[in-house]
């Protein structure tokens, strides 16, 4: 009795391109779901009998590539390389040959067997389009089968086509050129791992010379143990994968583009306006300077166009107050009226105009698909220094507030990522500590202050950048995944939208002006007013005695009591910052003078110190509801104490650094 | 068929290649301007010492430069480092007018003296050349579409 042909058969293709209607329509439905132990995707497997050969045909996970990145990409992966069925059928989705072809290039690399089935050709002949298959066999040297899954067309001559590939003898392997200097590296990895004769086994060389180089961690991980693991990793200690991967997908891509010309009639792509933009706004190398111009012209717009707005706010509230102490008895509800709820709670809403124009900016960058650019444009910094890609979005949602901010880090899946972004985004400005940047720029800084203020937003990026890749290399030991985001198209804002936007954020601070920022000022009222009889808001007042019980910490910083106790009260709510020097330097008190005048003329401030006290407002630890979100979405006491500790430290650092660091360089007055 | 497509880009290379050594010089005077060097020609051409103003300037300049580099190698999508050079100067521009005129407004609230050439800046001026290109090819931006 002759032996049955057997023959084992992938389906392989990107995510949505019909594979799974394909296998049904191959084998007739008799498949069953496996689940094979280790994995959590399932791929199916069912047998399809055609004179006399039986395929068993295996529908694996979509992927878009053979560089694994999620599980499914890994169980596809891994069972094209390391169980080599003997022909893989790549579903190509006709109406989208560019991208689908990108899988093609790695598998004609890896030297498999490959049928391309070309489905939904039916919607390439409705748009008016024309594949010419047989040019495409010709220059992919790869046999390609029209197919319309969903009606079962070209099934039969697929079938045919797939026994006829598995009964030839090897394949010979397509090479796609990486340029010079990338095919020395490869040639150079491929003789080392040549040496490892079991290596020469599993894969062929080039493929896994070009993977590693690529920093494929499962190649990497299949090296442990082999006599040649220390010499690769010693060889790629010296490459920069991630570039090497970016230049690795162009050339793929190049070769797609030299083909397609030749076998469709109208999907050659053409650059769209977005692909035209994104040219310049994500250049490697003009990318991160027009995001950084942008964010300037963003913080100078603030504070500029905000002083009009903050000045007329300014003189109606130094108007009221003037107001009350000429008119209102007896002097404690005067001092009640004006000192406490104006000069506290006005003196937050003096900012209000900086913050509303803020957030209209980041709607208007937001709504027209840049922010979603200047992810992208980070994430490839961000990935070389330890942080999550995915970690930019939760850190842009942190310029309005910390809050959302850390709980939209439940999109990154790796817990060891999510606590590092965690911790690192209460460093991102919120908009809250923005009062205290335009005081303090607006005193000390004159027409530098939107620079000054630009530069405490990128002050807080590094920091969090920089803590990520610290954090990364002691505590939270690991590499971080890489991650795929789609880019929105550009649209124009429209105003009403951003407008809206504008109000959602901005409105909150209103409200807590009347309420936590209220409360907040009258205690510091009362701190600063008793016990009866001490001068308001001297060092004798309650408030002084606490101010100067942990003034001797802030001394080295250059900062005396009032900003201590201020800062104290900020944990609160940031805003209180502001309100509490209003009630402490006794702004409103009458002599027209606003709280910038009374900063000034504080002998002990100056811009050194006060660019200090801006970067440890910046720094330390956050307010009491982000706190209470850290513990939330941490679930753990202890990595809340940390990152509450590890802010308070560095905070401190930065600005003994900066206080003392420019006092040594003569920047002290 | 490349000698024809340069040719039709020729004027908009020549453009992006005045307009990046106009900008690039313009971030040059302000970055020598706020070393303290050369202050009074600095003044003379209303150029602040800003760094950051330098440095938008530098960035500006660049894309517009990079635009005519494509386009001189025969790169038909240099055009987009032109039209957003274009769209980005414009901006930038905006931005300075913008506090030009809170500036103005604020003098008028608080009674201080207004001095218009005191807030100009050379992003503010330099706009006049990509404002002339943007007219030229105003025809090229449907800015609803934001088609290039």
């Amino acid at each position: 009795m002759a032996a049955v042909e057997r023959y084992r058969i992938a389906l392989a293709g990107n995510p949505n391109v019909g594979k799974t209607t394909l296998f049904n329509a191959m084998t007739g439905m008799h498949q069953h779901v496996g689940n094979f132990p280790g994995v959590t995707v399932e791929r199916r497997s069912g047998r399809a009998t055609r004179d006399g050969v039986e395929l068993e045909v295996v529908d694996l996970p979509g992927t878009y590539s053979l560089t694994a990145y999620s599980l499914d990409e890994v169980v596809a992966r891994e069972y094209i390389v390391e169980e080599r069925p003997d022909v893989v059928v790549q579903v190509v989705d006709a109406t989208n040959l560019e991208r689908n072809l990108y899988l093609t290039t790695q598998l004609m690399e890896l030297g498999v067997r490959v049928v391309i089935a070309l489905n939904m050709a039916d919607l390439v002949d409705a748009r008016g389009d024309f594949i010419d298959t047989v040019r495409m066999r010709e220059f992919l040297e790869i046999p390609v089968v029209r197919t319309t899954a969903v009606e079962g067309a070209g099934v039969e001559e697929l079938i045919a086509t797939v026994i006829a590939e598995a009964r030839l003898g090897p394949h010979h392997e397509h090479e796609i050129g990486y340029g010079e200097a990338l095919e020395v590296s490869i040639a150079d990895l491929e003789r080392i791992l040549a040496r490892d004769p079991d290596i020469e086994r599993r894969y062929r060389l080039r493929w896994a010379a070009v993977k590693l180089l690529e920093g494929d961690e499962r190649v990497l991980e299949g090296l442990v143990g082999s006599p040649v693991e220390a010499d690769v990793r010693s060889f790629l200690a010296g490459v920069d994968q991630v570039e090497v991967e970016a230049i690795m997908a162009d050339k793929r891509y190049e070769a797609i583009n030299a083909v397609l010309p030749h076998v469709c009639s109208r999907c050659v792509p053409r650059m769209t306006a977005s692909d035209m933009i994104d040219r310049v706004l994500m250049n490697r190398y003009l990318g991160i300077p027009i995001f950084l111009a942008l964010m300037w012209g963003a913080f100078e717009l603030t504070f500029t166009l905000a002083t009009p707005f903050s000045t007329a706010i300014d003189m109606g509230f130094a108007w009221m107050v003037d107001a009350v102490n000429a008119n209102m008895e007896p002097a404690w509800l005067a001092s009640l009226l004006g000192d406490g709820v104006i000069g506290g709670v006005g003196f937050v809403i003096v900012f209000v105009p900086n913050i509303f124009i803020l957030f209209l900016l980041i709607s208007f960058l937001e709504d027209s698909g840049y922010l979603a650019r200047a992810a992208f444009i980070m994430d490839r910094l961000m990935y070389k220094l330890g942080l999550h890609g995915k970690s930019f979005i939760p850190m842009l949602m942190g310029f309005g507030c910390n809050v959302p901010a850390i709980m939209a880090t439940r999109v990154i899946e790796d817990r060891r990522d999510r606590i590092i972004s965690i911790i690192v985004t209460p460093f991102i400005s919120c908009g809250a500590r923005l009062p205290i940047y335009v005081l303090f720029a607006g005193a000390f800084f004159g027409r530098q202050a939107g620079a000054v203020i630009f530069s405490l937003y990128v002050l807080g990026i590094a920091a969090a950048v920089l803590s990520a890749k610290l954090l990364r290399r002691t505590v939270l030991r690991g590499r971080p995944s890489a991650f795929i985001m789609e880019l929105p198209p550009y649209r124009l804002p429209t105003l009403r939208s951003s407008a809206r936007h504008m109000w959602e954020h901005g409105s909150m601070y209103l409200r807590k002006a009347g309420s936590v920022i209220l409360l907040g000022a009258l205690v510091m009222w009362a701190l600063a007013s008793y016990p009866a009889g001490v001068e308001y808001g001297s060092s004798e007042s309650y408030a002084g005695m606490v101010g100067r019980a942990i003034a001797p910490a802030l001394a080295p910083l250059g900062l005396d009591w009032r900003i201590a106790v201020a800062l104290l009260f900020g944990l609160v709510a940031k805003e209180i910052v502001v309100s509490s020097l209003g009630v402490l330097y006794g702004a409103g008190s009458g002599d027209g003078a606003s709280l910038s005048d009374g900063l000034q003329a504080d002998s002990g401030l100056h811009p050194l110190n006060a660019y200090g006290a801006m970067a440890f407002t910046l720094l330390y630890m956050p307010c009491i509801a982000t706190v209470a979100v850290i513990r939330k979405e941490t679930g753990s006491w202890k990595w809340t104490l940390f990152a509450l500790a590890y802010g308070l430290a560095l905070a401190w650092t930065v600005a003994f650094a900066i206080f003392q660091g420019g006092t040594l360089l003569g920047f002290g007055r | 068929m490349m000698t024809a497509m340069m040719s039709r880009n020729r004027p908009k290379m020549a453009f992006a290649l005045l307009a990046g050594k106009l900008y690039v010089a313009g971030a040059f005077l302000e970055a020598v301007a706020a070393a303290g060097i050369a202050r009074g020609a600095a003044r003379l051409l209303l150029v602040p010492g800003d760094p950051m103003g330098a440095f938008v300037l530098a960035v500006i300049g660049a894309i517009f430069l990079y635009g005519a580099y494509e386009l001189r190698s025969g790169l038909d999508e240099g055009v987009a480092y032109l039209y957003v050079g274009i769209a980005l100067a414009l901006i930038f521009g905006m931005i300075y007018l913008l506090a030009l005129g809170a500036s103005a407004a604020d003098a008028a609230l608080t009674g201080d003296v207004y001095d218009p050439l005191g807030g100009m800046r050379p992003g503010l001026y330099l706009a006049v050349v990509p404002l002339a290109g943007g007219l030229a090819w105003r025809d090229r931006f449907d800015i609803k579409g934001i088609r290039l």
